[in-house]
């Protein structure tokens, strides 16, 4: 909470500037209507897509095959039985392939992250926000009341929310 | 001749300020209960005092029109203990968190629960230092990422209802901040109790740990993760309720199913009375997912309160030694003059 008089960053919730002394209770901590709604929204408002998935035993030539044909980051990884085991991206074929091809048919399984982070359909924005920021990830599983994945969104979805909001608030200020 | 008092109602208790929640955020609904209980208690408007210390949940005296302190962090209990003791006319509320009061306040809470001073004191438990953006706190899961857990907690994480018992507290209770009847009437039986009232709420916090208690508050899946407790009652649960919790040889507790040879009967009865806290503590233990989690009041029993026994050592010292006289206690004694 940046204090308008003297600019010093002050923790949320302080009364008075902790430099300067002056007030902050007239300041909207939460930051306006465009921050307010990424915690008042829900994931579902995203419209996240139906998620692309392959078996931990495939090999990972098929993943990147998978990928480049429909334009996507990446590919959820699930067992027999439906369940979510891992999450396979760009950046793990990028970091993990870029100098040694010879791999490419091993299984997905030994090259994906397990146990990924996911998101429920009625976390806010803000909570899918910050997983990512936290984790340091572009995609979130989105996972249904048994864990299983019906979704996935990535950091463009909610750019894509953001610059609707934004215009939207633009057009109505 | 009498004066009527005015009828209140939750607007009443409503403050001018903005609040400065996150929208969806867990503390608006206890707000709403507290503020729907308020009027219902008899009491007139003046004689309300909230006392809190730091965090998100710490700003809700500002969002009730009575009379409040938003004061130093964990230190709410010291400071509520003193306006009780002085002022045993007022009802006195304490709005804490688990960072607040677990940690920062720790060993404030432990020691206003056993003195039982005659306070309300409500934790709100998100598991996570909102205010600060996303922080692991003293009830974060082990294994819980964070922005100070970048590799997952490794800390044992308090169970706050443990804390309460294990400082002899004569009043603790469990509810969910969405749970609204349930949680509006914990408040009630809190209100009404002579002594220390302990309730935690578990409480969503929607953006650093969305979900936390996912299980105790969603419909449809609730009724298989929670048990609720009732006085002289046996522990049933599941949404045909047809499961309970029973001790076994070992004195433990494990779930069974209803049926098949096991009857109500057999199921362990609650007793909220027992003047031996081994059942409060032993249902407190309960945890999602080997067990269904309880809620509700867990333990009321009679203790007299630190501010009455107070008020009574007082008036006693009165009585035999006449009313105080400050002055003269300053230069009596032995006294030195300092040249």
């Amino acid at each position: 909470m940046l204090c308008p008089d003297c600019g010093f960053d002050n923790i949320e919730g302080m009364d008075n500037c902790e430099a300067c002394g002056q007030p902050l209770v007239t300041l909207d901590p939460s930051g306006g209507e465009l921050e307010q709604s990424i915690s008042r929204h829900s994931i579902a408002i995203l419209c996240p897509k139906a998620p692309l998935t392959i078996g931990p035993l495939e090999p990972v030539s098929t993943a990147i095959e998978t990928m480049c044909e429909h334009h996507v980051g990446c590919l959820l990884v699930v067992d027999d039985s439906g369940d979510l085991v891992g999450i396979f991206t760009e950046r793990d074929v990028l970091n993990r392939f870029s100098d040694d091809l010879s791999r490419l048919p091993d299984p997905v399984g030994e090259f994906m992250t397990a146990n990924p982070t996911t998101v429920s359909q009625d976390d806010s924005i803000a909570y899918a926000l910050h997983a990512m920021e936290l984790g340091g990830y572009r995609h979130l599983p989105v996972v249904d009341t048994d864990d299983r994945p019906i979704g996935i969104i990535s950091v463009r979805d909610i750019l894509r929310f953001l610059c609707v909001r934004f215009a939207e608030l633009r057009s109505t200020a | 001749m009498t004066t009527e008092l005015p009828v209140l109602a939750p607007k009443d208790f409503a403050s001018d300020q903005e609040l400065r929640w996150c929208p969806r955020c867990g503390d608006y609904s206890i707000l709403a209960q507290f503020k729907k209980l308020l009027p219902t208690l008899g009491i007139p408007k003046e004689k309300f005092m909230i006392v809190s210390g730091i965090g998100c949940s710490s700003r809700f005296p500002y969002y009730v029109d009575t009379y409040g302190f938003h004061s130093i962090h964990g230190r709410a209990p010291a400071i509520a203990t003193g306006i009780k003791s002085v002022r045993p006319d007022l009802q006195v509320w304490v709005i804490t968190g688990d960072g607040d009061g677990l940690s920062i306040g720790g060993n404030h809470l432990m020691h206003v629960i056993r003195r039982n001073v005659n306070l309300k004191i409500i934790l709100f438990n998100n598991q996570i230092y909102g205010l600060t953006k996303g922080q692991y706190s003293p009830t974060s899961p082990v294994g819980k990422r964070t922005k100070s857990t970048p590799l997952g907690s490794i800390d044992n994480p308090l169970l706050p209802l443990s804390v309460a018992i294990g400082s002899e507290a004569t009043f603790v209770a469990r509810s969910v901040d969405v749970d609204t009847k349930h949680l509006i009437k914990i408040l009630e039986r809190a209100a009404h109790h002579q002594g220390t009232s302990f309730i935690e709420v578990y409480q969503d916090c929607n953006v650093f740990n969305s979900g936390a208690f996912y299980y105790a508050s969603k419909k449809g899946i609730k009724e298989e993760n929670i048990v609720y407790l009732e006085h002289g009652k046996p522990l049933i649960f599941g949404a045909d309720r047809d499961k309970g919790i029973r001790v076994n040889e070992g004195n433990r507790p494990e779930v069974v199913e209803l049926g098949s040879g096991i009857s109500e009967d057999d199921l362990l009865f609650h007793d909220e009375e027992a003047q031996e806290p081994s059942l409060a503590f032993m249902l407190a233990r309960m945890r999602h997912p080997e067990f269904p989690e309880a809620v509700g009041v867990f333990r009321s029993v009679d203790r007299p309160a630190y501010d009455i026994a107070l008020d009574e050592q007082v008036n006693e010292a009165i009585e035999q030694k006449g009313p105080g006289d400050l002055e003269a206690l300053f230069s009596s004694g032995d006294t030195w003059t300092v040249k």
